[in-house]
């Protein structure tokens, strides 16, 4: 079985500094690979151990996919190879020219499972996984809490708003997997050692043969959000008999 | 300024007024899509909508009725598709998008029509950053709270389609309900959210026994839900969870992070109790207070009666 785990290089907003006019400097910021990502990355270490299957990684973006550091950080998390396609127009890429690329890719490298974190760590617009397995026309199914095997088939279990289901999924398939799926593991030295032998193949647009439209979106610069004005009147511990003067006041329990 | 057509969708009759309410201030003309019984549509077509019925087959899940929502909606070639959020709907909205060739705000902050077509704006990095798009056509998926609800209105209608609607590869072996209690924070005039600087479950339970005492809905940050999964996920409040405008926000540990404040600003008033002084919400409340919560929790009950 092959087993296949996208994820995606973010910037870490803890990063970030708000310039005076709301802008942000984000490509000053440092890169990580999401949270929910590591979900996808641990499953699909699992779900290859469970079936004797291979589990790869799959990443798309710009020249921060190039980034050593990552690359060995998720080949030490029981992954065995990794994919990247890189290009400089996909610095920024929205969830519709990610899951194009990602469609490419996979279909060019093979696969039986994609398995995606529940959102990205920038954008986290839960699209992608849905729209990948549309565009590969294949079955999908998003909020996944558990995966078994089942006679070449998968087992998955959905954990929705109101019900769990528990469904039979045929291969190939699209998955998206829940942040409370599984821990992700903490890589250990000889891990991190041996990402660094593990292989890591470079795919550009032109490999893929992707055909990317021109999008309909023209997007705004990226800000940080207005702040609100308020009072921020704030009473110390031992200001406590002011401060709920104040609330019955607010709340009208007291006369203004 | 308006589209000329919306398509509003949602997986319950609850979904709608505030689906359509939304849908009639951006569109001229809004449809209702509805995927149930006769007397769901007849539910939302109260609302004073067009109603089109697909109508549920028991049998299925409701996932295999989406190629033919795909279908009806592509066919109606609106240029706003309105989705309440939820699970199901953020699958539904990935097919549609590769249907249609629309692209999807998924959780936009504000929605608005112009003239270069439907602007909005979506939040990245859980809140920290916000950006505008605009574009022709757009599928949002929208969580419950950034319209105001509409109220029961003359002229709706239902038509119920012929559609084919077929078991899809995906099948299911078991399915158990799941306990965890559906609450609209949205109808609520006072909420009282809780913040990881509770500290404890029982501390916890002392801020729900005083958010009933003062008649409030309680509500969470998100890692309250989802790391420690003290609440339910339907009681957390900010991005890809709820927004809020009551008249009275009154956060109890809570740090103040862009993530949680993106879905309480629209509170009349904020009001914090912190006992770290450099949480970034004293920067950010109508009125705060400096102190430790094990000391004001038994007593704020009583001192707000």
């Amino acid at each position: 079985m092959r087993i296949i785990a996208c994820y995606k290089v973010a910037r870490d907003e803890r990063d970030m500094a708000v310039a005076p006019d709301r802008s942000v400097a984000l490509d000053r910021c440092g890169l990580l690979v999401g949270d929910y990502d590591l979900n996808a990355i641990e499953a699909a270490a699992e779900l290859a151990t469970a079936s004797g299957g291979e589990a790869g990684a799959l990443t798309v973006g710009g020249e921060e996919t190039r980034d050593s550091k990552l690359r060995k950080s998720v080949l030490s998390r029981g992954v065995g190879n990794l994919t990247i396609v890189v290009d400089s127009s996909l610095a920024a890429p929205d969830a519709d020219v990610t899951a194009r690329v990602l469609a490419a890719a996979a279909t060019k490298v093979g696969y039986d499972v994609l398995l995606c974190g529940e959102g990205s760590a920038d954008r986290y617009s839960q699209q992608v996984a849905a729209q990948l397995a549309t565009r590969l026309e294949v079955p999908f199914v998003n909020a996944v809490s558990r995966i078994e095997l089942a006679d070449g088939d998968l087992v998955v279990e959905r954990t929705l708003e109101d019900e769990v289901e528990t469904l039979q999924v045929p291969l190939p398939a699209v998955l998206a997997v829940t942040s409370d799926i599984n821990t992700p593991r903490v890589p250990t030295m000889k891990d991190i050692l041996g990402a660094g032998r593990k292989p890591v193949t470079e795919l550009s647009l032109d490999d893929l043969g992707a055909d990317l439209p021109a999008s309909p979106v023209t997007t705004g610069p990226e800000l940080a959000p207005v702040s609100h004005q308020r009072s921020a009147t704030v009473y110390e511990a031992g200001q406590q008999d002011e401060f709920f003067g104040a609330l019955r006041r607010l709340i009208g329990k007291d006369a203004k | 300024m308006k589209v000329t057509r919306a398509v509003v969708y949602g997986e319950a009759v609850s979904a709608y007024p505030e689906l359509c309410a939304g849908a009639k201030e951006l569109a001229d003309e809004v449809i209702a899509l509805v995927v149930g019984s006769a007397e769901d549509a007849e539910a939302v077509a109260r609302l004073g909508v067009p109603v089109q019925l697909v109508v549920r087959s028991g049998d299925l899940r409701l996932d295999d009725h989406w190629p033919a929502v795909c279908r009806v909606v592509g066919e109606l070639a609106p240029q706003l598709v309105l989705l309440r959020a939820s699970t199901r709907v953020r699958s539904l909205a990935g097919s549609l998008a590769v249907v249609t060739g629309l692209p999807v705000a998924s959780d936009p902050v504000a929605i608005s029509v112009g003239e270069a077509g439907v602007a909005y704006q979506s939040v990245r990095y859980g809140g920290a950053t916000q950006q505008e798009s605009v574009a022709p056509a757009v599928i949002a998926v929208v969580g419950p709270g950034l319209f105001r609800p509409a109220g029961a209105s003359e002229g709706g209608s239902v038509t119920v389609l012929e559609v084919e609607v077929s078991a899809g590869p995906v099948r299911r072996i078991a399915q158990a309900p799941r306990t965890e209690e559906s609450v609209d924070l949205t109808a609520a005039d006072m909420v009282v959210g809780v913040g990881r600087g509770i500290g404890s479950p029982e501390n916890l339970a002392k801020a729900a026994a005083a958010a009933r005492a003062l008649g409030a809905e309680l509500a969470c940050s998100r890692p309250i839900a989802e790391g420690l999964g003290w609440l339910p996920k339907s009681r957390y409040l900010g991005v890809s969870g709820a927004t809020i405008r009551p008249e009275l926000y009154l956060a109890l540990g809570i740090s103040g992070q862009v993530q949680h404040l993106v879905g309480v600003n629209g509170a009349k008033a904020i009001v914090a109790i912190n006992k770290d002084k450099a949480a970034p919400i004293f920067a950010q409340c109508d009125l705060g207070l400096v102190a430790d919560l094990e000391a004001v929790l038994p007593v704020l009950a009583e001192r707000l009666a």
